[in-house]
């Protein structure tokens, strides 16, 4: 995506210069290099909270180091750059957003694919904002996003018999002493092919006959003996929880399916997120609760990529009142009064919870 | 060691003027003033020799700091680069508003500026300061006005004090209520020449490059000449090469929102003239979101017709407009099972 420098670039300069376009597509390259590393993934989680909600929002003016190890970056190349965060805020959100777009649409490596989850995540429940050539930018990352994912999902799906047609292919040796060391091989990836094959076809299964079964596993009751809010939440979770990474886009229709199977349409009106994360509270920390990555630390420094499960953890702690909420807004991003459908916010959380997978998960791409 | 000086910005001229672009009273407060050591070759010319001055004392950096960001402006409309200064700190809304000689396009800037300095916004907004409230004041009084043959042919990098330039002005809102956002507002100061040389010549489309990042376009017409039997064809059919040539040869983004702003509504009783109402549908056709507005700048009956009517719904428009197409419709990869293409 460093062919979109100028464009990017633009929300912080009407008419940048052929040589400040080059310097900032260099830094952006720099940066996208650094945050493909895996001991570099809290800049990179930064980043992503930096674009979706800018350098300048209370998050980094609490906390500046991330913005810091961007202006760094781009400081080696440009000198000219101020280096107070409310002089150059939009300036070091359009180089992130270059660097992130170059890592998802150039890289295959892990970090990418977080980079799209995590991107993903944060995007999905946000009111779209008003600024039209920032609105442009954030759409591009997003459906580079989305794009990157499908096609990663569809990759790790796809059924593949080449260790088998290599097996079939073999001949017996003349010398059979060394029959040994040339079947092993391909033995040992037929092996691997068919458990791999049998991963994929355990998620179908597993997500098919929960779906057919209509149960709450965490709940204990029929996904239709909850309440749609209730229903949203266990979909959300239990699905998340059943799906290999990243997730198959159908995710989003068959949370669709069990939020809203058997439910009047006016059980799906608009819910504000206060409504829907107070009655969420205790039973949404218990579901994001690991050992490996406890929730805690992640929203306490990425209440961007996790807004739901943020907002819910404060309201939870601290109660709602007028001053959580204008918090809640300052570090997430999303006002306590913003609304979406039951099915949509069931979406965030699954997005949430496949993100936190992602982040202790090893496998996958 | 001699010390000389010199400024980041390209166009300052203190070095050997010894006057600050940014019209600071002692230079050296200016945070673009550097000091540097000077050449032997220079060193000759020198008159201010450093040698034998102390050693200044140690300063605190922190305070060193705030007084280099505590920036003072001239109040002049700012260049492409002054106006970077405000965009890569803040998202600036960039507004062109282009139009013909003579049409409006310096009374809409100038009635804003009244609105906006006799707290006359529409409720739900708030003045929020201005780079170039003496840009504006100079407009209103008449004292700021293009002279022939010396227009440049681009919006400039700096301005000058001494001649009105293609540039822009700044005008900071805030809303009063609710999330009480901010917004910045670019708005350009363009000669009306520029829009009859795009009208004649393709090659004149350079000048008008920037609007690639404009956030709405404000199309200014008389609408006294387009209700005019004599004059409304000529209007109208000029208008309509001048946005084939923004679609065409300049390649105005779709997702930019135009305001077709007809002036002078109070000559002509509020009425949207036909023919303003035709090119409407013509901009329409390009693929763009339009909007008309009759509008009058400055009433010549106040007591029909209020004053500013019209300036502030253009700017309110352009703000509001969230018609993104076309990106979040991009195409989906075929899942290659059934598993994957389930849509719910």
């Amino acid at each position: 995506m460093l062919n979109k420098t100028l464009e990017f670039l633009r929300i912080a300069d009407l008419q940048p210069s052929d040589e400040k376009v080059r310097k900032r597509s260099e830094s952006a390259k720099d940066l996208s290099d650094l945050i493909a590393k895996r001991e570099n993934r809290s800049l990179l989680l930064s980043c992503v909270q930096g674009v979706a909600v800018g350098f300048d929002g209370a998050l980094f003016t609490h906390d500046a180091s991330s913005a810091t190890e961007v202006y760094k970056v781009i400081n080696e190349r440009d000198k000219t750059l101020p280096s107070e965060l409310k002089e150059n805020a939009v300036e070091l959100r359009a180089v992130a957003a270059i660097a992130l777009g170059e890592l998802i649409t150039a890289h295959t490596a892990r970090e990418a694919l977080l980079a799209a989850t995590a991107l993903n995540s944060a995007l999905y429940s946000r009111p779209s904002v008003n600024e039209q050539h920032l609105r442009v930018i954030l759409e591009t990352l997003s459906a580079a996003a989305r794009k990157m994912l499908q096609a990663s999902a569809d990759t790790r799906r796809q059924r593949n018999s080449d260790a088998l047609k290599a097996f079939e292919a073999l001949e017996k040796p003349a010398d059979e002493s060394d029959l040994w060391d040339e079947i092993m091989p391909v033995m040992s990836s037929v092996i691997k092919e068919v458990r791999a094959q049998d991963e994929v076809n355990q998620e179908e299964l597993e997500t098919l006959w929960w779906l057919f079964a209509g149960y709450s596993e965490l709940e204990g009751k029929a996904l239709t003996d909850l309440t749609v809010l209730g229903a949203a939440l266990a979909s959300g979770i239990e699905l998340a929880q059943r799906a290999i990474l990243p997730p198959s886009a159908s995710a989003a229709g068959m949370i669709k399916r069990a939020t809203e199977a058997g439910r009047k349409p006016e059980d799906l009106a608009l819910v504000k997120l206060q409504d829907a994360a107070g009655q969420w509270s205790n039973a949404m920390s218990d579901s994001f609760s690991t050992a490996e990555v406890p929730i805690g630390k992640l929203t306490a420094s990425y209440p961007v990529l996790f807004p739901l499960v943020s907002t819910c953890q404060r309201l939870s702690a601290d109660g709602s009142s007028a001053k959580i909420a204008k918090e809640v807004k300052a570090q997430t991003g999303l006002a306590l009064t913003h609304q979406h459908t039951p099915t949509e916010w069931a979406t965030q959380v699954f997005r949430e919870k496949i993100l936190q997978r992602m982040l202790v998960d090893t496998k996958g791409q | 060691m001699i010390v000389a000086v010199t400024c980041e910005k390209a166009d300052c001229t203190v070095a050997t003027t010894g006057t600050c672009l940014l019209s600071q009273p002692n230079p050296s407060e200016c945070p673009h003033y550097r000091a540097k050591s000077a050449s032997p070759a220079s060193q000759a010319q020198e008159v201010k020799p450093q040698e034998s001055e102390p050693e200044p004392p140690p300063v605190d950096l922190s305070a060193t700091a705030r007084r280099a960001s505590r920036t003072f402006h001239a109040g002049i409309e700012l260049g492409t680069v002054d106006a970077a200064d405000i965009m890569k700190s803040r998202y600036g809304h960039v507004i062109a508003v282009l139009g013909s000689t003579d049409v409006g396009k310096t009374c809409f800037l100038c009635s804003l500026y009244l609105m906006a300095s006799n707290a006359m916004l529409p409720s739900g907004y708030l003045f929020a300061g201005s780079q170039s409230l003496q840009a504006f004041e100079d407009r209103a009084r008449g004292l700021r006005e293009w002279k022939d043959g010396k227009l440049a042919k681009q919006l400039v990098d700096h301005t000058h004090l001494d001649t009105r330039q293609p540039s822009l002005l700044h005008l900071g809102l805030r809303e009063a209520s609710g999330e009480r956002r901010r917004f910045d507002l670019l708005l350009t100061d363009l000669p009306g020449e520029w829009t009859d040389n795009l009208v004649k010549k393709a090659s004149a489309a350079d000048a008008f490059k920037f609007l690639a990042r404009a956030d709405g376009i404000i199309v200014v017409v008389d609408g006294k000449l387009l209700m005019a039997d004599e004059t409304r064809h000529a209007v109208q059919q000029e208008m309509i090469y001048f946005v084939d040539r923004l679609a065409g040869t300049v390649g105005v983004s779709k997702v930019t929102p135009f305001v077709l702003w007809v002036s002078k509504s109070d000559e002509i009783d509020k009425l949207v003239p036909p023919a303003a109402t035709e090119l409407a549908a013509h901009i329409e056709q390009h693929g763009y979101h339009v909007t008309v507005i009759s509008a009058a700048a400055f009433s010549r009956s106040p007591a029909k017709v209020e004053n500013g009517m019209g300036v502030f719904n253009a700017i309110e428009t352009i703000l509001r407009h969230q018609d993104v197409q076309g990106i979040n419709a991009a195409s989906e990869i075929p899942a290659t099972r059934a598993f994957g293409r389930f849509r719910g």
